[in-house]
């Protein structure tokens, strides 16, 4: 396994306090998959008032977020198993705990926990959401 | 072989969204993780010195300055927008996104292209003025 760091200018590498990127090797399958929000996976662009009326409830909104993603993850063979990172952008940092809960209940059936970071943002693309989570899932071969 | 595609669930309705709802990558495989791309240059000095910060304050501007680096950067490695699999997009006003991905359309349109992407608003980046930064992993053969 390699890994190298990234520079397109090697001459300046002491410029900086990090390398512009860091490269892996990877022989696993990988799904990155872009941020959801409570709003269906589908919708129009630019966004449309009618698709983006979301309950007020953050554990409802959590729900509807896994839920999508417990559909990408089944299109493509994969379970939670497969999860390997979660990052949660929440509108408020209070609401944190009660996002957890619903997160546990879509693990109940097996002890394993994906790697997740949260932070709080200022706001979503989607007028009313309080939560957009990303997955990165993996499926090894071997 | 590497491969890098685009699932779609629903073919029907792909082109309502501008970017892949998720990129599938097999094969042997080269991962680069790159660090924030903005529109400062992606070399200067640290600490950020004010002078290696001077920043238009136009939003397309600053879009243009940022996917050159992307680009320069991707490049440096044989590589294009067609490695990208995934970009967390920052901006400081999310009303300047459509903006920034007309932006990334006249760089990026010629490729058919969509990675995956999440986008959210942010208070504020290092470099002052920043209104834009990408955080980006892109894929490519494991022996370039």
């Amino acid at each position: 396994m390699a890994i190298t760091p990234v520079h397109s200018d090697p001459a300046r590498a002491s410029e900086l306090q990090y390398p512009p990127g860091i490269s892996v090797s990877s022989t696993d399958t990988l799904f990155f998959m872009s941020g959801a929000t409570a709003i269906p996976l589908y919708h129009m662009h630019p966004h449309i008032d009618e698709e983006c009326v979301l309950p007020d409830d953050i554990g409802e909104q959590t729900r509807r977020i896994l839920v999508t993603f417990d559909e990408i993850l089944k299109f493509n063979g994969l379970g939670w198993r497969n999860v390997v990172k979660f990052t949660q952008f929440l509108t408020d940092i209070r609401e944190h705990d009660a996002i957890q809960e619903v997160i546990a209940e879509f693990f109940a059936d097996s002890d394993w926990r994906p790697a997740s970071s949260a932070v709080a943002i200022n706001s979503l693309s989607a007028p009313g959401a309080r939560l957009e989570i990303d997955v990165v899932a993996a499926k090894s071969d071997d | 072989m590497t491969s890098i595609e685009t699932i779609q669930l629903d073919p029907s309705k792909a082109h309502w969204l501008p970017y892949a709802p998720l990129v599938k990558v097999s094969g042997p495989t080269k991962l680069y993780f790159l660090s924030d791309i903005g529109p400062i240059p992606t070399y200067h000095r640290q600490p950020l010195s004010r002078a290696d910060a001077v920043l238009p304050d136009d939003i397309r501007e600053q879009a243009r300055m940022t996917f050159q680096n992307l680009s320069d950067l991707l490049a440096s490695h044989g590589l294009g927008w067609q490695n990208v699999v995934k970009v967390l997009e920052f901006l400081k006003d999310m009303r300047e996104a459509d903006a920034v991905h007309s932006v990334m359309g006249e760089f990026f349109g010629g490729t058919r292209w969509f990675p995956a992407n999440t986008m959210v608003q942010v208070d504020n980046f290092i470099a002052p003025g920043a209104r834009v930064q990408y955080d980006v992993i892109a894929a490519g053969p494991l022996n370039p």
